[in-house]
């Protein structure tokens, strides 16, 4: 009887996350409906080979970096999250500022580098002590806004309005894109669930 | 260290060209130092087995949490998505310009279906 009763659960729980799911596809399809309306107004205000494959830059030297990841949560049931990079960013420098106000010492910062040369075949090494303005921070900061580029960037310089929307329009598909693998696995937990319940009933 | 571990997964796209230059514009591309893209813009000239290929590669990646892929390719390397059960990386089938989202074709609904009705799994 409690076995029942925990199949009924199963399924009821497992058509309510089928619903879920559909409708968050259709969320999904809304939104990229709607990035590729703001695209197609694009093309025709900066022509149509401005706004293609061709603007990728597949070929550069320092690649791509996104500005979206996701990652696990282990509190969550191992939910997936969406991380913005660029958000991160300045966590980062946060936390560095943070550190260098605990030195006692930190009123001028100073930065040892190492320049090594090779003479004659004999490698020198080269201590220098500057006490630049060149901070741990302003590294940090530097490293990764290299890394993050704004991908509207590959598109030129003054991009209409309607890529920006479209890259809106996008970047909130990724962010439910993100729910619907959570929903998704979900899913996948109940259906062993269940398939373990209904095993027990025979 | 703290910023190479909370770097996260990729999010990756197997799709036409406006729903790759989309989620790129979008921000979730990118092209390791390896050369290695974590997307592919399929086009009328790409074979069934490239883009069977480059499904696989996906998967194989520990870099990789979810593949987007289009329902329409989707359906041409069923085999291949139907036999992928693990939960991770996550393949979510979402709709193009040209093909709008059908649930009955999607692969984890099917599944979800089978336990209600056997004959719904095929």
């Amino acid at each position: 009887m409690a076995n029942c009763k925990e199949v009924d659960d199963l399924s009821l729980q497992l058509l309510q996350l089928m619903n879920e799911l559909m409708s968050c596809k259709v969320q999904i399809e809304n939104s990229t409906a709607e990035g590729f309306l703001y695209m197609a107004k694009s093309r025709i205000l900066l022509g149509k080979e401005r706004v293609s494959k061709l603007q990728l830059p597949i070929s550069s030297e320092n690649g791509i970096s996104p500005i979206y990841t996701v990652s696990r949560n282990s509190d969550s049931d191992d939910d997936l999250s969406l991380i913005d990079r660029r958000f991160q960013a300045s966590l980062v420098i946060k936390d560095a500022e943070k550190e260098t106000s605990v030195t006692p010492d930190n009123e001028e910062m100073k930065l040892t580098r190492r320049i090594v040369t090779n003479t004659d075949k004999t490698s020198k090494t080269l201590d220098v002590e500057d006490s630049s303005s060149c901070t741990e921070t302003e590294r940090t900061q530097n490293k990764l806004e290299e890394k993050v580029t704004d991908p509207l960037k590959w598109f030129g310089v003054l991009v209409p309005q309607e890529l920006r929307m479209s890259q809106k329009a996008f970047a909130k598909a990724v962010s439910l894109a993100v729910d619907c693998a959570n929903i998704q696995s979900k899913i996948d937990a109940t259906i062993n669930k269940l398939e373990s319940a209904k095993m027990n009933i025979l | 260290m703290a910023l190479h571990s909370a770097r996260g997964k990729l999010v990756s796209v197997i799709g036409d060209e406006d729903t790759c230059v989309g989620f790129l514009l979008g921000g979730i591309g990118e092209i390791n130092k390896n050369r290695h893209p974590n997307f592919m813009v399929v086009d009328k000239n790409t074979s069934v087995s490239e883009i069977e290929e480059c499904f696989k590669r996906f998967v194989k990646r520990d870099d990789i949490d979810i593949i987007l892929i289009n329902q329409n390719l989707a359906e041409m390397i069923r085999h291949c998505i139907d036999s992928h059960t693990s939960p991770i990386p996550a393949v979510l089938e979402i709709p193009s310009k040209d093909h709008p989202y059908d649930a009955s074709k999607d692969s984890i609904l099917r599944r979800a279906r089978g336990m209600f009705n056997p004959d719904d799994i095929h």
